[in-house]
């Protein structure tokens, strides 16, 4: 393991999997950190320039990050190359997967650090809170992700299910706060539902289906075989 | 080292058969895997790889069966292995791509894996184009990088798989030099169907059709198992009758025709018996044991 | 080269296109599973309005016995399919020419007879039909569940084919001319991330949220002008006082952006193709 942690290592696992996944969630940070700012500048309501924002840290970058997990887990130009190396192909992949979530990790804290030092009313919770908002969502995502890539031998599709699911829980949220069971799914709870009882619970049953989502895929990375068929046609 | 396969099978999914009982004992040096496209070859490569698992049978590197994943994991560290389908990153440079699979095969000196790194870049002719994006690359120069990463880590087996498909002849011919100059401390198991790389390298070779082995041994066993069915047939111009594969046909000058066949010309015809090349012997063995339903690898 | 080979190119690549997509498994296990999920959010409501139902008495009504309405069940189906099912199909067509660029089969196919556009139109009509056949498959299944509860086929049936055609179809035509094409000019997980943030700000974004969007324009591809101004049927969050001819204008808006998406794409690929 303490190969990957090289500097050079580091360098070509980014360039392999491709920059430009790396790029994508700052992109979009900075993309909801400009909407805010202009519709500060049209002075909007701040519960509106607040909803943006969290739009942003709770919505928009989890998502790019599941999306861009999708990716690793579902392409490798040099899959056979890397199944005949004595690195085991599936710690490279989480190794990935860890980096990208890492460094999404960073946008999110770089960010809430800013709002909670400049713009305490943008942030819908404090204290562990400001954590919990994205950490959640975020470990969620990047974990299905992942994991659908792999179930479906297709990226495209499995960012179909991840998109409608997003998409789905953003226009049905009173219906996701409204059940037991859909509590625990819900995407957007500091967003929605911040106030609510359920709040906490939410965050980290997120949080532990994220981890057994990413834990499956380390298990089914052992299947070679599966992967080999690669994408159906 | 030696690798002894035995009563190995592989079933993708429950139903296709790629690999039926194989037994097989490759020693030191080249050794050559013949077949049809379909025969098992690709299966077989894969599992001497570690890459895929075999549904039932052993096998030994070096007289230690390869069993868990810690022993798969042990063979690969002294494996060198050229898929059929030589995956790249396109945006890194030769000398990047290399560095970077030096590093995953634990190699993690830095400055004895550049300097080995350097090194294959001038064996395999690639030192001055070494900073250019694979993506640029020719499909020989692919596979010169392809054989400079399966060397890295100076390994001990060397898999190849249909090495020199899609080159030109001048790159096959230095393709080939180069494995014969690779085997003479190692084994080096070349799989392939084209027969002349075999001739060419190879004094061992096995040949496999519908997931077996249908024959291993020398090539002076395989021509002399072959010689007594080679026929050269002259006619006016039609096709000569029997049952045999034709392997050519030559105009002759005065006219006519000339036929080289492998299996048994129709009584009548002017045949005489021809001395049998490893082509010959090839095109023999699968008339013998004719290839069932193509069984495709993975 | 003359508009009957044209044709036949079209004919072509349509048919490839279909037969590689419907054998898709994911295609289906992504559409089943949509299906699945809208039949669920449907069924807390529409099964209801099928059979009739007491209202609950809340809010100082008296209780009352609401009588079936299939129409109503049928157009809520129509709806809840609109808001989503695009979007899935939108997504899962983004990889569909990237993927004949990665395999290199688009080489095979530029050395062809053809133009590129012809191609393309052949490629986005196939792949959009063999993506909508499970969606048929499983929409008309809940049309005949509806059919066999009620017994009102020349009610139910007729008005899920116009809603279908209305609705979904042209909806499909729109996000898959863009999914097809766009992909060229745009990495493939790009595209489906702007996509989806696209669908939920021009679609699905309630005005209430007091961020700037198209979703009260024709542009709105979730189907609220036909579903307003052809069946007069609420839509769920916007009142657009929609009038017949708006409700088909839109259909047409809808489908005619989507082939020009592909057409414009055609002629931005002949271009380049000259470029070389």
């Amino acid at each position: 393991m303490s190969r990957f942690l090289r500097r050079e290592a580091l360098r070509y696992e980014v360039r392999v999997v491709g920059p430009w996944l790396f790029v994508l969630p700052l992109f979009v940070a900075v993309l909801f950190a400009i909407a805010a700012g202009m519709m500060a500048f049209k002075q909007a309501q701040h519960s509106d320039i607040s909803n943006m924002l969290m739009a942003g840290i709770e919505g928009a970058v989890p998502l790019v990050v599941g999306i861009a997990c999708a990716a690793i887990a579902s392409r490798e130009p040099a899959l056979e190359l890397q199944l005949a190396l004595p690195a085991q192909y599936r710690v490279t992949v989480l190794w990935r997967l860890v980096l990208l979530l890492a460094w999404a990790a960073l946008i999110e804290i770089a960010g809430v650090a800013v709002l909670a030092l400049a713009f305490p009313w943008a942030l819908h919770r404090a204290g562990s809170g400001y954590l919990l908002t994205w950490l959640a969502p975020l470990l969620w995502c990047g974990g299905i992700g992942a994991l659908l890539a792999l179930l479906l031998r297709n990226r495209a599709a499995a960012i179909a299910l991840l998109g409608v699911a997003w998409v789905f829980e953003l226009v049905f949220h009173g219906l996701m706060a409204s059940y037991g069971w859909t509590q625990a799914l819900d995407l957007f709870a500091t967003m929605f539902s911040a106030a609510a009882s359920f709040w906490l619970a939410n965050r980290l049953e997120l949080i532990g289906l994220g981890v057994l989502f990413l834990l499956a895929t380390w298990f089914y990375l052992r299947n070679t075989e599966w992967r080999l068929r690669g994408e159906d046609a | 080292m030696n690798v002894t396969i035995e009563n190995l099978t592989k079933v993708y999914g429950g139903k296709v058969h790629a690999l039926n009982g194989v037994n097989l004992t490759i020693p030191n040096g080249m050794f050559g895997l013949l077949g049809p496209n379909g025969a098992g070859k690709t299966t077989l490569m894969r599992i001497l790889a570690g890459i895929l698992h075999p549904t039932s049978g052993t096998v030994r590197v070096g007289g230690r069966e390869v069993k868990s994943e810690r022993d798969r994991t042990e063979v690969k560290r002294i494996l060198g292995y050229l898929p059929q389908e030589l995956g790249m990153y396109p945006d890194l440079s030769a000398r990047e791509f290399l560095d970077y699979m030096a590093i995953l095969k634990g190699l993690d000196e830095t400055k004895a894996r550049r300097a080995r790194v350097e090194w294959l870049l001038e064996t395999v002719a690639l030192k001055d184009v070494a900073n250019r994006k694979l993506k640029t690359y020719s499909g020989g120069m692919k596979r010169r990088v392809g054989i400079a990463q399966a060397l890295l880590n100076d390994p001990k087996l060397l898999i190849v798989d249909e090495p020199t498909a899609g080159l030109d002849p001048e790159e096959r011919i230095r393709f080939r030099n180069l494995l014969s100059e690779l085997a003479g401390n190692r084994t080096v198991l070349l799989s392939t169907h084209i027969v002349e790389d075999i001739a060419q390298t190879c004094q061992q070779l096995a040949a496999m059709t519908s997931g077996r082995v249908v024959f291993s041994g020398t090539i002076i066993e395989l021509l002399a198992q072959t010689r007594g069915h080679v026929w050269l047939v002259a006619t006016p111009g039609q096709k000569p009758e029997g049952d045999f594969t034709m392997v050519a046909a030559t105009p002759l000058a005065g006219g006519g025709m000339q036929y080289r066949v492998v299996g048994q010309p129709a009584q009548g015809m002017q045949a005489t018996p021809a001395e049998p090349t490893l082509e010959d012997g090839y095109v023999w063995l699968m008339r013998e044991h004719r290839a069932a339903p193509s069984l495709a690898a993975v | 080269m003359s508009s009957m080979s044209q044709l036949a190119v079209v004919a072509g690549a349509f048919r490839y296109e279909y037969r590689m997509q419907i054998r898709r498994v994911s295609v289906w296990v992504v559409l089943g599973l949509l299906c699945l999920l809208i039949f669920g959010i449907w069924s807390l409501g529409g099964n209801a309005e099928l059979h009739g139902y007491f209202t609950s008495g809340r809010e100082g009504i008296p209780v009352h016995w609401v009588p079936p309405d299939p129409r109503s069940a049928v157009l809520d189906w129509v709806q809840f399919l609109g808001l989503f099912v695009p979007l899935g199909i939108g997504l899962v067509l983004a990889d569909r020419l990237a993927r004949d660029k990665r395999t290199r089969v688009d080489e095979l196919l530029d050395t062809a007879e053809g133009s590129p556009s012809a191609r393309l139109t052949g490629k986005f009509l196939g792949s959009t039909l063999a993506t909508l056949t499970p969606l048929l498959i499983m929409y008309f299944a809940l049309v005949a569940y509806m059919v066999q509860q009620t017994g009102q086929f020349t009610t139910i049936v007729p008005l899920a084919v116009a809603g279908f055609a209305a609705v979904l179809l042209p909806a499909a035509l729109f996000v898959a001319g863009f999914s097809v094409t766009l992909p060229l000019i745009l990495r493939v997980p790009v595209y489906q991330f702007l996509f989806t943030g696209y669908w939920f700000w021009a679609n699905l974004m309630s005005p209430k949220i007091g961020i700037p969007s198209i979703v009260g324009t024709m542009l709105n591809a979730a189907g609220p002008w036909a579903q307003e101004g052809i069946f007069n049927y609420n839509w769920t969050f916007l009142r657009l006082n929609a009038t017949p001819a708006q409700g088909y204008l839109s259909i047409a808006l809808l489908s005619g952006l989507g082939l020009a998406a592909v057409l414009g794409m055609g002629v931005y690929l002949r271009w380049q193709h000259a470029r070389r």
